[in-house]
């Protein structure tokens, strides 16, 4: 199987505190992963991690094979990784229109046209056309995880990296959010903004055994388990976990 | 019509009617308040330089003063060596340009507050220099400007002229993808650069923007008064374009000349305590700001008008 992105021993140490350790873990092209575990586990961190926000103090990231270790955060983003984090990220001085165009125009700063269809293409695929004119600080919560989304695609990642990207959002809108995601992963045979794999990290053990071609759970800092939804699920770690935080 | 071109049309047509208005003024001014009115428009254009680089970019930068007497000199230079004015003019916005890249650069390196201590030392570095170096700049006495002083009203409107053009510049240029990405960076920069943007790069081009207007500022400053000397890099003349930019509306073209005036006005009113109330009310100004209206003059009116125009809709609906 072809993989898509790669660690090898991949491990944050800060203030001699080992918060990520020595993570191996692949994700093939096509699949999504759901990442799963208890508050402070690290799975925010791990995602930082692949996304280029922060460096790891040990292990390697590969992307198509291509070392990104040590590259800084833009050099993610243009070699096709976008990231959602956790915290709602729409800057909230600039209209949503400008956030959007923000995004898009990065790779073609001065062709208009391309920027304008792109931004209208994205605009519609988020839903997002009856607030263009609104500084972002007016959007709902809702509203800035789906722009949160929406920004993220718009340098047509090969990989998505989202943390909790429904979390707090009201059931219809994490609904659309979720099948946004599985929509442009599912059916990727060149539509536009389409993925070539996702991860993306979720408390919701619904949402993640339904989401997950695979599911891992980490707990300070490392993989528990790793594999498809059935099997993490018989997990007796994660058994034990889902008994006390379970949310069904 | 929606509410945003609305609102665009009717800054549109207060900007031209107020831009308008100073430009008769002149017919209705004695000499001394046409001179006056020549320096705000400098003081403006030179805020507007540092409003680029903090209202745009978010930088606080206490480093203006070294283009503001880098654009004098190379002015005086350019006149003395015979070049003419206007292609002095284009050797200061060039040399105010390479020094806005050498400063940026060595400034978006430092982190956090350390930035704005970084070029308060560049800007006092800068007129220790200048006033050492007696030979180039004459240090305290200064250099007299050779040329032939045009008149007042003749100035004025070559300041004016000036004036609209850097101030159109400046709004085409932050209306552009450029000046997008500056305001990007301003409101959160490790987000823009997760967003793939190079944001250094972004930061060091609006330091040589503002540094080529700064420039362009204290050359034409130098031209006006046919005087130059050292004391053109005192650091005071950053503070200056701070409070301006503050008082005035920081984010806004408008807001560093609205700025610039309402304290050469205030100067003007007080002149013989103004020593001792500048400090004060330069102090009392800033608390001001932060705590009750922080983006400005400008700011607030908008805030108003805003308000007033709401109003309006809620009643016709
Ligand atoms: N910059 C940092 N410096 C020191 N410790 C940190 C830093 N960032 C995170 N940590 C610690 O690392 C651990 C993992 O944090 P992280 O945010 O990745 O957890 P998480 O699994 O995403 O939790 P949550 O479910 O609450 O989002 C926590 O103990 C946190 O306190
Ligand atoms: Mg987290």
């Amino acid at each position: 199987m072809k993989e898509l992105l790669v660690t090898r021993g991949l491990g944050l140490e800060i203030d001699r505190k080992n918060i990520i350790r020595d993570v191996d873990t692949s994700l093939a092209v096509g699949e999504i992963k759901g990442v799963m575990g208890p508050n402070g586990a690290g799975k925010s961190t791990f995602l930082r991690l692949l996304a280029g926000e922060l460096c790891p103090t040990s292990g390697e990231i590969a992307l198509r094979g291509e070392d990104m270790t040590s590259k800084p955060a833009r050099e993610f983003n243009k070699s096709g990784i976008s990231y959602v984090s956790q915290r709602p990220g729409p800057f909230p001085d600039l209209t949503v229109e400008e956030n959007v165009r923000g995004a898009v125009q990065r790779g073609s700063l001065f062709s208009r046209r391309s920027v304008r269809s792109k931004v209208d293409t994205l605009v519609d695929l988020i839903g997002i056309q009856a607030k263009l004119g609104l500084s972002a600080r007016e959007l709902s919560y809702g509203e800035m995880r789906t722009l949160d989304v929406g920004m993220a695609l718009a340098s047509e990642p090969v990989l998505l990296l989202a943390d909790e990207p429904t979390a707090g959002v009201s059931g219809d809108v994490a609904d659309e959010i979720i099948t946004l995601l599985k929509g442009l992963c599912r059916s990727n045979d060149g539509r536009r903004f389409g993925l070539d794999g996702l991860i993306f990290v979720e408390h919701d053990k619904g949402t993640v055994f339904h989401l997950a071609d695979r599911v891992g759970f980490l707990r300070e800092g490392r993989f528990v388990v790793e594999g498809s939804p059935e099997e993490v699920r018989e997990n007796r770690a994660v058994v034990q976990y889902l008994a006390e935080h379970g949310v069904d | 019509m929606s509410g945003g071109s609305k609102r665009y049309l009717m800054k549109a047509v207060a900007s031209s009617v107020a831009v308008t208005s100073i430009g008769v003024l002149p017919l209705f001014l004695g000499r001394f308040q046409v001179v006056l009115l020549t320096e705000v428009i400098i003081w403006g254009v030179f805020a507007l330089s540092f409003n680029l680089i903090y209202g745009y970019t978010g930088m606080l930068s206490f480093g203006q003063s070294m283009f503001f007497g880098a654009g004098a000199y190379i002015l005086t230079y350019g006149i003395i060596w015979e070049f003419g004015l206007p292609l002095s003019l284009v050797m200061v916005a060039l040399g105010g340009a390479l020094l806005g890249l050498i400063v940026g650069a060595v400034a978006v390196r430092v982190r956090g507050a350390k930035f704005f201590l970084v070029t308060l030392v560049g800007a006092i570095l800068f007129h220790l220099i200048a006033l050492d170096n007696r030979w180039l700049t004459g240090g305290d006495d200064g250099l007299l400007v050779p040329l032939q002083f045009r008149g007042i009203t003749e100035n004025f409107y070559l300041i004016y002229g000036f004036g609209l053009f850097v101030g159109l510049v400046t709004f085409a240029i932050v209306k552009s993808p450029v000046g997008l990405v500056f305001r990007m960076i301003k409101g959160d920069r490790e987000r823009a650069e997760l967003l793939g943007y190079w944001t250094d790069g972004y930061r060091i081009l609006s330091f040589a923007i503002g540094g080529a207007i700064a420039a362009l500022a204290g050359g034409l400053y130098g031209y006006t008064t046919g005087f130059v000397s050292a004391d053109f890099f005192h650091w005071s003349y950053s503070a200056d374009a701070v409070v301006w930019t503050v008082l005035g509306g920081s984010g806004t073209i408008a807001g560093p000349f609205v700025g610039a005036a309402l304290l050469t006005f205030i100067r003007e009113v007080l002149s013989s305590t103004w020593g001792v109330v500048y400090p004060v009310l330069v102090g009392l100004l800033l608390v001001g700001l932060v705590l009750g209206f922080p983006d400005g003059v400008v700011g607030l009116l908008g805030r108003i008008s805003s308000r007033y125009s709401d109003k309006k809709g809620a009643d016709g609906g």
